[in-house]
């Protein structure tokens, strides 16, 4: 497999994970390509457990998890791939004295984003969130969205070959999630973005692949328009891809 | 350097510092000035306020420490390409840079008001030295307590670890990290400055290791061996300081500075800017004694003729050489030389020594109050000042028969009759 210069960035093989005694997924098998997937899931499914492995916060149990080449099971693997991973967490946390260049800039650092080319990237990830006019303020005087829109600048700053956001358009308005998504396509013109989200028409609009997860298990994994055509004649759901996603779950009884 | 750069732009010290320059400016000059003549004295004021301010800088820094547990940044940390280690030391970096700053600006003050009044030779860089080290030390202890405390308390435990700490090994000359004065006949030894400072080094070593280690990213097994050398390092640091002895030891006496009149008052170089006023109190003492007293051909001051005694010190001899602490005391020291002792009787002591004791305060009092032309030195025994006024506003003949008097219990007290 050609990690590096191929289409193929993440590659799962017989993944365990879980917390203590729980268990969240038992031999769970994916590849991500280069381009948008959107991870779909009730909550509970195991979307945030995935992209915690992915990000390396959470170290596999068993299997094999390979990120932009590297297996982060070991030691020098994550390393390596840390440096390829940009993560939005679910709870985004920060620090609220930063201004927002400094907090973008920190984590360009924290990354291994080489410190000669670091204002270039740094005013690139920020002017992709549109957040240039606040990149002097400190974040703690941002709004809801608009540190949202700090996280994603950190995930994206230096071009990383794959970004994993949780749940990112929560806290955004309709015409930022907009914004958002045109962002998201673009970024996945050089890197595999994944997407955790309970927003269908988040996954409808800019994704390229979806996966269904549920009960850590994997339901579905096609195009957005396959997801659509999976839709029974009775699922619940206001659009074809809701019914899609009702159907592979087992809800396709209207309520 | 990236990273150093945000974390000093947003140190929470950077808006601190002012109060706590402010505080070292007042601990520094706020008390008495006797340091600003003499180099020894003033590079040890230098470092004097660290007694105080180190612990305000270890609370400041345990409470920026504490900011990723606080925010709960700490998770975002572990999941980044640079460990752990090298952001905790741009941060611990940024908080000793501030810290080092506040120090260095009370202490250039200090020497710079010193220059001013023209004492004879060089700061003593060796003070300086060891209130950076204290400082140095205390603040990363402070951080330390940041990152492995709650962060409510961290900040209280740092300032009351960093005073306990300072205060309790100062009486003990192997272990002090900070003095209160710095007297010329003694000096910082190089060896045990060295030895603390490595307990900072050390001490660095610890903070970026727990650091690492709070990472708990079990696969990095380098971790551990790094936090058992960092944990070898502090003990082997500790054990340095035990083993390489005092922090101050005698100082090879110069060729002192004496005055020309009689008698001659002899005194280290470095206090040159007092031996005129000591002269002149000297060669009050002949007349103030009404030729009633022996006076020394020569005052010395304490360890130009052998060891001088002090805290940090093994006892010297002889015990009446001038201290110039003061003014007074110097004064004090001359006149003692001059009051005769009762002579010893081992088999047969007096019984009640108190009269005797008294006898020799009031020729004490005598010839003081006549060499400054004041009672007011006494004005807390107030019975003694009562018979002092009595006794010097009669003629000198009485004031004779009176010191005679005194002198006749002195010269018998020391044996029962």
């Amino acid at each position: 497999m050609d990690h590096q210069n191929g289409s193929l960035l993440i590659t799962i093989n017989g993944l365990r994970q879980g917390y203590r005694r729980r268990t969240v997924f038992d031999d769970l098998h994916l590849t991500v390509e280069r381009g948008v997937t959107g991870i779909l899931g009730p909550n509970g499914a195991g979307k945030t457990t995935l992209l915690r492995t992915l990000a390396t916060v959470t170290p596999p149990q068993a299997g094999t998890v390979t990120v932009a080449g590297h297996d982060v099971g070991t030691a020098r693997g994550t390393r390596a791939a840390r440096r390829r991973i940009g993560f939005l967490p679910q709870d985004f946390r920060y620090l609220p004295s930063f201004t927002v260049r400094e907090f973008v800039s920190y984590c360009a650092w924290l990354r291994g984003v080489p410190r000669r080319s670091l204002p270039g990237p740094v005013n690139d990830a920020i002017e992709a969130v549109g957040l240039t006019e606040a990149a002097r303020l400190r974040l703690r005087q941002l709004s809801g969205g608009m540190l949202r829109r700090c996280g994603i600048a950190q995930a994206i700053v230096g071009d990383p070959d794959v970004v994993l956001l949780d749940e990112p358009t929560a806290g955004l308005d309709p015409l930022q999630r907009v914004e958002f998504r045109a962002l998201i396509r673009r970024l996945g013109t050089s890197a595999a973005v994944i997407i955790s989200t309970h927003l269908v028409e988040d996954v409808a609009a800019a994704c390229d692949r979806v996966h269904v997860l549920a009960d850590g298990r994997l339901r579905f994994s096609g195009t957005p328009d396959e997801l659509s055509a999976a839709a029974a004649p009775d699922a619940v759901g206001d659009s074809p891809m809701e019914r899609g996603y009702a159907t592979v779950l087992g809800r396709s009884v209207a309520a | 350097m990236t990273a150093l750069l945000i974390e000093l732009r947003r140190s929470p010290l950077r808006w601190w510092a002012p109060g706590i320059v402010a505080l070292t400016l007042l601990l520094s000059f706020g008390f008495e000035a006797s340091w600003q003549d003499v180099w020894s004295q003033a590079s040890a004021r230098a470092q004097y306020p660290v007694l105080f301010v180190a612990p305000v800088l270890a609370a400041a820094a345990a409470w920026s420490a504490s900011r990723t547990r606080r925010r709960g940044f700490d998770a975002h940390l572990h999941t980044m390409y640079r460990p752990r280690w090298q952001a905790e030391m741009a941060h611990l970096c940024a908080t000793l840079i501030y810290a080092a700053g506040c120090y260095l600006v009370g202490a250039v003050t200090v020497l710079v008001v010193a220059a001013s009044a023209g004492p004879p030779g060089l700061p003593w860089p060796s003070y300086l030295v060891l209130g950076l080290i204290a400082t140095t030390a205390v603040v990363t202890v402070g951080h330390l307590l940041g990152l492995l405390t709650p962060p409510l308390i961290s900040p209280v435990l740092a300032a009351v670890f960093g005073y306990l700490a300072i205060v309790y090994t100062y009486p003990y000359p192997q272990w002090a990290f900070w003095v209160v004065s710095g007297r010329p006949q003694a000096e910082i030894l190089l060896p045990p400055l060295a030895a603390r400072f490595v307990v900072a080094v050390a001490l660095v070593l610890v903070v970026l290791t727990a650091a690492a280690w709070s990472a708990r990213d079990l696969r990095n097994r380098r971790s551990r061996p790094a936090a058992l050398l960092a944990v070898v390092a502090l003990v082997g640091s500790l054990a340095l300081v035990d083993t390489a002895g005092p922090l101050r030891g005698h100082r090879e006496p110069p060729t002192p500075v004496c005055s020309e009149g009689t008698p001659r008052v002899c005194v280290w170089p470095d206090h040159a800017l007092r031996l005129e006023r000591l002269a002149t109190l000297a060669e009050r003492l002949p007349a103030a004694s009404l030729g009633l007293l022996d006076v020394p051909d020569t005052f010395y001051e304490e360890g130009l003729r052998g060891p001088a005694p002090g805290i940090t010190m093994a006892a010297g001899r002889p015990p009446y050489e001038l201290t110039l602490q003061s003014e007074r005391s110097a004064l004090a020291m001359m006149i003692h030389q001059m009051i005769p002792h009762s002579p010893e009787c081992p088999g047969n002591p007096a019984p009640d020594l108190r009269e005797v004791s008294r006898a020799r305060d009031r020729l004490f009092a005598w010839v003081y109050s006549r060499t400054v032309d004041s009672t007011e030195a006494f004005a807390d025994d107030q019975p003694l000042q009562e018979e002092l006024d009595r006794v010097l506003v009669t003629p000198e003949p009485e004031q004779v028969a009176w010191v005679e008097s005194q002198l006749a219990i002195v010269d018998a007290g020391g044996c029962a009759a």
